[in-house]
């Protein structure tokens, strides 16, 4: 009989094979990915959420670069709908050398509060035109988690742990793609209004037609008014 | 001749500063809004042997022994206090002392579904008058400590509760809001406060 320790170190061992041969095979990418968003609350039910994202390659077919990839700004508007959810539209400006994209987003979000937990959900759907492309159609779904470094909840000056998982399904004309993100990171909460996140995002893209690793480092600052 | 007091620097804790800047702010908030109360609270997790002795002193051994035991120090806008947060024979108890370690409540956590008949259509009835709908999240029982030492309570645990505790959600004037109630032991409001929560979740939404 095999025991349960046993059952879980070859479960291990599968699943690091599985993801060491991902690798060997697979194209990698390495990203640095800063952002600023600012969130304005209009009263207690809406408010506007603007976010800088530019993005840079500096790992890439093997070797190190350096390149300015894109720059992306978004507006969001969002209405407050129970205590913990809110409704959002969005609208996402790309600049990716001359070429301009437009992303239109709908999204629903929730969080509740375990005991030292916070769970965020996001559902959203989003619609891209990108010059000379297909439109590309996503579903995507995003489970969050805020866990505070001192006390049962986020207070100003206190450090978190944040980790999310999300997963995509894409229809660009003729083909559906999936993907896949996880992110694991460490904030501060500097005040009411600041705090400061980093951590490392990695995405498995092109499941369905040939797999695509890609590693983010985030930096995200979020101050609201 | 002056009696001359120096003031030891380390001894000041950045901490209770930052919280009594806080409060001072949302005190002004508060009389800004006129008519509604509000909780606020900062709680950050410290070790045991930062409480005072005084506070420890009061809970008996074998009660604090059973436990898988979490100091708080908290501030309010009643002020700085500290509070234990344990389960014993898989019930939930809260014990809160004021900064100098002198007993103030114990709370121990509920199903509002085991209050009896009569008192749950009293409340339910007080929160439909001040409620277009609400749900009740969180439902403790509440001994205060004014006549009665923690020892006594604990002793006799199927007394009556002085107070009843409640977390609430609810919809009141156009918005969503959550509301810590007390209610005495007849189901006649004492108290009710709008909880606010201080850190917004744009990280966890966008």
């Amino acid at each position: 009989m095999i025991s349960n320790t046993q059952r879980q170190f070859f479960c291990l061992l599968l699943f690091s094979l599985w993801g060491a041969s991902l690798w060997s095979q697979a194209a990698h990418q390495v990203d640095f990915l800063p952002q600023i968003n600012a969130s304005f609350s209009i009263d207690k039910k809406w408010k506007l959420i603007h976010r800088i994202e530019p993005r840079y390659n500096f790992f890439a077919g093997g070797k190190f670069v350096s390149v300015y990839d894109r720059t992306d700004a978004s507006l969001f508007v969002s209405r407050k709908i129970s205590l913990n959810g809110a409704l959002a539209l969005g609208y996402l400006l790309r600049q990716q050398g001359t070429d301009f994209g437009h992303r239109f987003s709908q999204q629903y979000t929730t969080t509740s509060k375990l005991k030292h937990l916070k769970l965020g959900h996001r559902l959203l759907v989003d619609e891209t035109i990108f010059s000379g492309r297909a439109l590309l159609l996503r579903l995507r779904y995003r489970l969050s988690l805020e866990l505070p470094l001192a006390g049962q909840s986020l207070d100003p000056k206190e450090f978190y742990l944040k980790a999310s998982n999300e997963h995509i399904l894409a229809y660009r004309k003729p083909e559906f793609d999936y993907e896949i993100r996880t992110f694991i990171g460490a904030g501060y909460v500097f005040s009411k209004a600041y705090r400061l996140e980093t951590g490392l995002d990695y995405r498995i893209s092109n499941i369905m037609t040939g797999i695509n690793h890609q590693f983010l480092l985030y930096w995200g600052l979020f101050m609201s008014f | 001749m002056f009696d001359v007091k120096t003031i030891d620097m380390q001894q000041v804790d950045i901490k209770s500063i930052l919280s009594i800047l806080i409060l001072i702010f949302l005190g002004s908030e508060c009389v800004v809004k006129a008519q509604q109360v509000y909780k606020y609270e900062h709680e950050t997790g410290i070790a045991a042997h930062k409480v005072p002795d005084k506070a420890i002193a009061q809970i008996p051994t074998d009660f604090y022994e059973k436990g898988k035991k979490h100091w708080y120090k908290e501030w309010s806008l009643e002020g700085m206090s500290y509070e234990l947060k344990t389960r014993v024979a898989k019930i939930n108890y809260s014990i809160e002392f004021d900064s100098n370690g002198v007993f103030q409540d114990i709370e121990q956590k509920i199903k509002f579904t085991d209050l009896t008949p009569a008192l749950q259509e009293n409340i339910n009835a007080k929160l439909k008058v001040l409620y277009k709908s609400y749900k009740i999240q969180k439902t403790e029982m509440q001994w205060i400590g004014k006549e009665q030492s923690l020892e006594k309570i604990l002793a006799q645990k199927n007394s009556q509760p002085d107070n009843y505790e409640l977390i609430v959600k609810a919809f009141k004037a156009g918005r969503h809001a959550q509301f810590e109630l007390l209610f005495d032991a007849n189901g006649k409001i004492i108290q009710e406060r709008e909880i606010i929560e201080q850190i917004n979740s744009d990280n966890l939404d966008f």
